[in-house]
């Protein structure tokens, strides 16, 4: 799965407005400070590739399942190191940060997801169809979203 | 005749003695085996360390400095006001400077470092490190051991960490000639000799070291005239295949110097971390001596029992070292003058988390021998959270000291456990109202009725079936009796002895009325209900009988903490872990227990079930939680059974999982429901700890309608009896209440038409 690298830096007015719409039964979360003053990023996730940088001020279209939690810029950081192990051949570590990355956020959904590429590359096909079920769960949006969605589909055509 | 019985005699002497000759070399050779094949590469048995989690520290964490400053204290860091020495902090009021040691973790090495905190509403609001980490761990606190049969503890140094003058001291002290002789002391050996002639009898030894460590290392401690000769035959033979280094660090390793409740202290790097909570290289001159002192009798120069004998014999050590020219008699008058120096004598931490750490027993058992893991020295990290488990334990005692206080004083006692929803990490176990007592485990061994707790499985059984059932389809709460296989008719009664009629489904569950449930459960088929039961988590047989549908079925809280934890996590079953991982002492990771998910349910019925459960916090029978925690969405479902004799509340946020049982051991009735007991522990804990409120993401297809509370009837959203709900795309219902007035109406009337 070649993933298109981007760095997507959603504005913080943008998820109030639209947790603001959610039904009474969505609860009004008294969202974590941290999760919601925290810009989102999507991990770059080959340096060579171009960043591309959506203004705050350009709106994306809403997804259907838009409030995905955030997760701190030590999240962040620990998602690019797992990459650098993984990169270094080092699959173990590599794992040890994702999970890492799981316990400090435990609802952000790309560190779930890129678990389970992991797995797939490992040919743990069952646990990486799994994961990608569960990033899904979480509320993983736009590329995440369909990353995530295209790993379920080639672990269950794997296993 | 008398020349022939002398040559026989002389004969039979010289036999004897080529006997003892040939015996006495065997035995030696034996001996020599024995020394060379166990000493050359002598394993102590190095007990295994139990971790808690590592506190995480970066921007916006979660953490107050009152905790932070609680677990710097668990690591035994020293609050000063300049940091200038790892394992040291100081604080201010909203500013935390500390000098972190660093740890091998299992993943990587944590490097030393110099940490500045800032702390604003309960966060790290800022994160200045020497190295520019932006995040980091602190050391994790050492929750236990895994000892060998014999309760002995060490932790193994080299002779080249162990100052130097502490090796001078216990040189000059109990060996002075330690350098010179063979393995034994011929002018001790005849001291003693004398002395013991004088007395009539074994009373006293002239060990050498090497001796002590032999006698330690190998024999029993009986004092017979063989296992003396055994003694001095081995010391010569380990002094000839080692060298005096290698002697001196066994001994150091090996010796007796502490008891700490079962946990014996072996060795000065233990004994280091035992009494001044330090390591052996960072001691005073003073601390050094205390511990050569103690070498004589640990118990009798205990500092923190008798604290004037153990200073007396401090300062003869030192004394004694001047004496020998081993030691500077000015530095040993200003060890002199140093108090004691000891280190707060705490609660033992193998004494601190019992319950705990008998599940990490639990768990390690089913993959590790017990010889490896007390004798190996492997390093097993946990998912336990000390700040956590003090709070569960608090707010249990209190609820229980609180309800002890009234009429119904007989014993009651609880259980919490605790776990993280998506990771289903284990973080906290109460087991009793004494969380030190380490005798009965409630919350792993307690098996009790669970009641309505095992209601959520039944509906949740029902909205799989996502054409016929919604959390507005009217259930029937009439009166219900069911013929039993053996000819008795089964009438269960709901708990407030009123029959509700119609009710919705969501309701049902909500206020957990018995006579709609049973029905519920006897129309789904007991199997599929149990089948559901089965994929939450729990995996003992359960009979299939009519009243399992109400919790007539015994349940640990643990087992109870695994069924929930599938609904916490979105219908994803995770087993429940305490152990992230074990590692050799040199860093290696032996195993690791990954995350591992599988999803059991679809998103659809999960999400309807967990807006039910949602709702028996807001509206149903845990309703308490809408003045306890107010304005914080959490889902859960309370259970009490017959005659009150178990009182439960389950249930979870967006970052926690806990379940508490209250009840007694004999069965008795406690006078409390799922909700004026239980349910006040539950959220005295997420009042305290939880940070995230329930995150009840819709999936795809599902709409929100407004529904009659009462008839389930589409209405509009202006009707005074309309609630909302949410609904699979398709499944809501006909919109047939209108209350709009006015030219509303007449929209709604066009609107009508163009449909």
């Amino acid at each position: 799965m070649n993933m298109i690298k981007k760095l997507i830096v959603l504005c913080l007015s943008w998820f109030i407005v639209a947790c603001s719409t959610l039904p009474v039964y969505e609860p009004q979360p008294k969202v974590d400070p941290v999760r919601e003053a925290a810009p989102v990023y999507e991990i770059e996730q080959r340096p060579s590739a171009p960043k591309v940088i959506i203004e705050p001020e350009v709106k994306p279209e809403p997804a259907p399942v838009d409030n995905a939690a955030k997760a701190p810029a030590a999240v962040i950081s620990l998602l690019k190191r797992a990459q650098q192990q993984e990169n270094q051949g080092d699959q173990q570590a590599a794992a040890a940060s994702l999970e890492r990355a799981i316990r400090i956020a435990p609802r952000y959904p790309e560190s779930y997801f890129r678990l389970g590429e992991l797995r797939y590359k490992q040919g743990l096909y069952e646990q990486a169809r799994s994961l990608g079920q569960k990033a899904l769960s979480l509320g993983a949006d736009w590329f995440l979203r369909r990353q995530a969605q295209s790993l379920v589909e080639r672990a269950s055509a794997a296993q | 005749m008398t020349g022939l019985i002398n040559k026989y005699k002389s004969k039979l002497w010289v036999k004897i003695l080529l006997i003892l000759m040939v015996i006495g070399l065997a035995v030696t050779l034996y001996l020599d085996s024995v020394i060379r094949s166990t000493f050359a590469d002598k394993k102590w048995s190095v007990p295994s360390t139990v971790y808690a989690r590592p506190l995480e520290i970066y921007e916006g964490a979660e953490l107050t400095l009152a905790d932070l400053k609680t677990e710097l204290g668990l690591l035994g860091y020293s609050f000063v006001t300049q940091i200038t020495k790892p394992g040291q902090a100081s604080l201010s009021a909203n500013r935390v400077n500390i000098f972190t040691p660093g740890f091998q973790f299992s993943d990587e090495l944590e490097p030393s470092r110099r940490v500045e905190l800032s702390f604003s509403d309960g966060m790290v609001s800022r994160l200045v490190t020497d190295d520019g980490a932006s995040l980091l761990r602190l050391e994790p606190v050492m929750i236990g051991g895994i000892y060998p049969a014999h309760n002995e503890d060490r932790l193994l140094v080299q002779l080249a960490e162990v100052p130097q003058p502490l090796q001078d001291m216990l040189v000059a002290v109990e060996d002075d000639n330690f350098y010179n002789h063979f393995g034994i002391s011929l002018r001790g050996i005849g001291r003693a000799l004398i002395a013991n002639i004088k007395e009539g009898g074994i009373t006293q030894g002239a060990s050498t070291l090497t001796q002590q460590l032999v006698k330690n290392y190998y024999l029993s401690s009986e004092r017979t005239l063989w296992r003396k000769a055994q003694e001095a035959l081995m010391a010569i033979l380990l002094e000839l295949h080692f060298s005096k280094s290698d002697i001196l660090q066994g001994y150091i390793n090996e010796i007796y110097l502490g008891q700490d409740g079962p946990r014996a202290i072996h060795g000065f790097g233990l004994a280091s971390q035992y009494y001044f909570k330090k390591p052996l290289a960072d001691l005073s001159l003073s601390q050094q001596a205390l511990l050569v002192a103690l070498v004589r009798g640990a118990s009798y120069y205990n500092p923190w029992r008798n604290p004037q004998r153990a200073l007396k014999r401090r300062d003869l050590v030192l004394d004694i070292a001047v004496r020998e020219e081993r030691l500077d008699a000015d530095a040993a008058a200003l060890a002199k003058a140093q108090p004691l120096g000891i280190g707060e004598r705490s609660v033992s931490s193998s004494k601190r988390y019992p319950a705990y750490l008998d599940l990490v027993r639990r768990q390690l058992q089913r993959d590790y021998k017990d010889e490896d893991l007390s004798s190996n020295g492997l390093s097993i990290f946990t998912h336990f959270d000390p700040l956590l488990q003090s709070t569960a334990e608090a707010s249990l005692a209190a609820s229980i000291g609180k309800q002890s206080g009234g009429d119904n004083g007989g014993e009651l006692q609880g259980a919490v456990v605790i776990t993280r929803p998506n990771t289903g990490a284990v973080v906290a176990i109460v087991g009793g109202a004494d969380a030190r007592y380490a005798g009965f485990n409630r919350a792993i061994d307690a098996r009790r009725q669970v009641g309505s707790l095992i209601k959520p499985a039944i509906y949740l059984t029902a909205l799989e079936k996502v054409q016929e059932y919604t959390l507005a389809t009217l259930l029937n709460d009439e009166p219900y009796s069911q013929e039993l296989a053996n000819g008795d008719i089964w009438t269960p009664k709901n708990y407030d002895r009123q029959d509700h009629g119609q009710v919705l489904l969501y309701k049902a569950l909500a206020n957990s009325y018995n006579q709609a449930t049973a029905r519920l459960g006897n129309t789904l088929g007991l199997n599929n209900v149990l089948d559901t039961v089965r994929r939450l988590g729990i995996e003992q047989e359960i009979a299939q009988l009519p009243a399992i549908t109400l919790g007539a079925v015994g349940m640990t809280p643990i087992e109870v903490a695994q069924m929930y934890q599938t609904l916490s996590a979105d219908g994803f079953y995770t087993p429940l872990q305490t152990i992230s991982a074990v590692m050799e002492p040199g860093g290696k990771v032996l195993k690791s227990y990954p995350l591992a998910v599988e999803q059991r349910f679809d998103a659809i019925p999960v999400y309807l079930l967990r807006t039910a459960m949602q709702a028996v916090t807001r509206e149903g029978s845990g309703k308490a939680l809408q003045w306890l925690l107010p304005d914080f969405t959490v889902a859960g479902k309370t259970g009490t059974t017959n005659d009150l004799r178990d009182s439960w509340f389950a249930g979870f946020s967006g970052d926690m999982q806990a379940v508490v049982w209250l009840g007694r051991d004999d069965n008795g009735s406690t006078g409390l429901t799922g909700s004026s007991g239980a349910l006040r522990v539950w959220a005295e804990i997420f009042r305290q700890r939880s940070h995230l409120p329930v995150q009840n993401l819709p999936p795809e297809n599902i709409t929100i309608s407004w529904v009659d509370r009462d008839t389930g009837q589409g209405s509009q959203e202006s009707c005074d009896n309309a609630i909302p709900l949410p609904f699979v795309i398709g499944q809501q219902p006909e919109l047939e209440i209108r209350c709009r007035r006015g030219v509303e109406r007449v929209v709604d009337w066009f609107n009508g038409l163009v449909k």
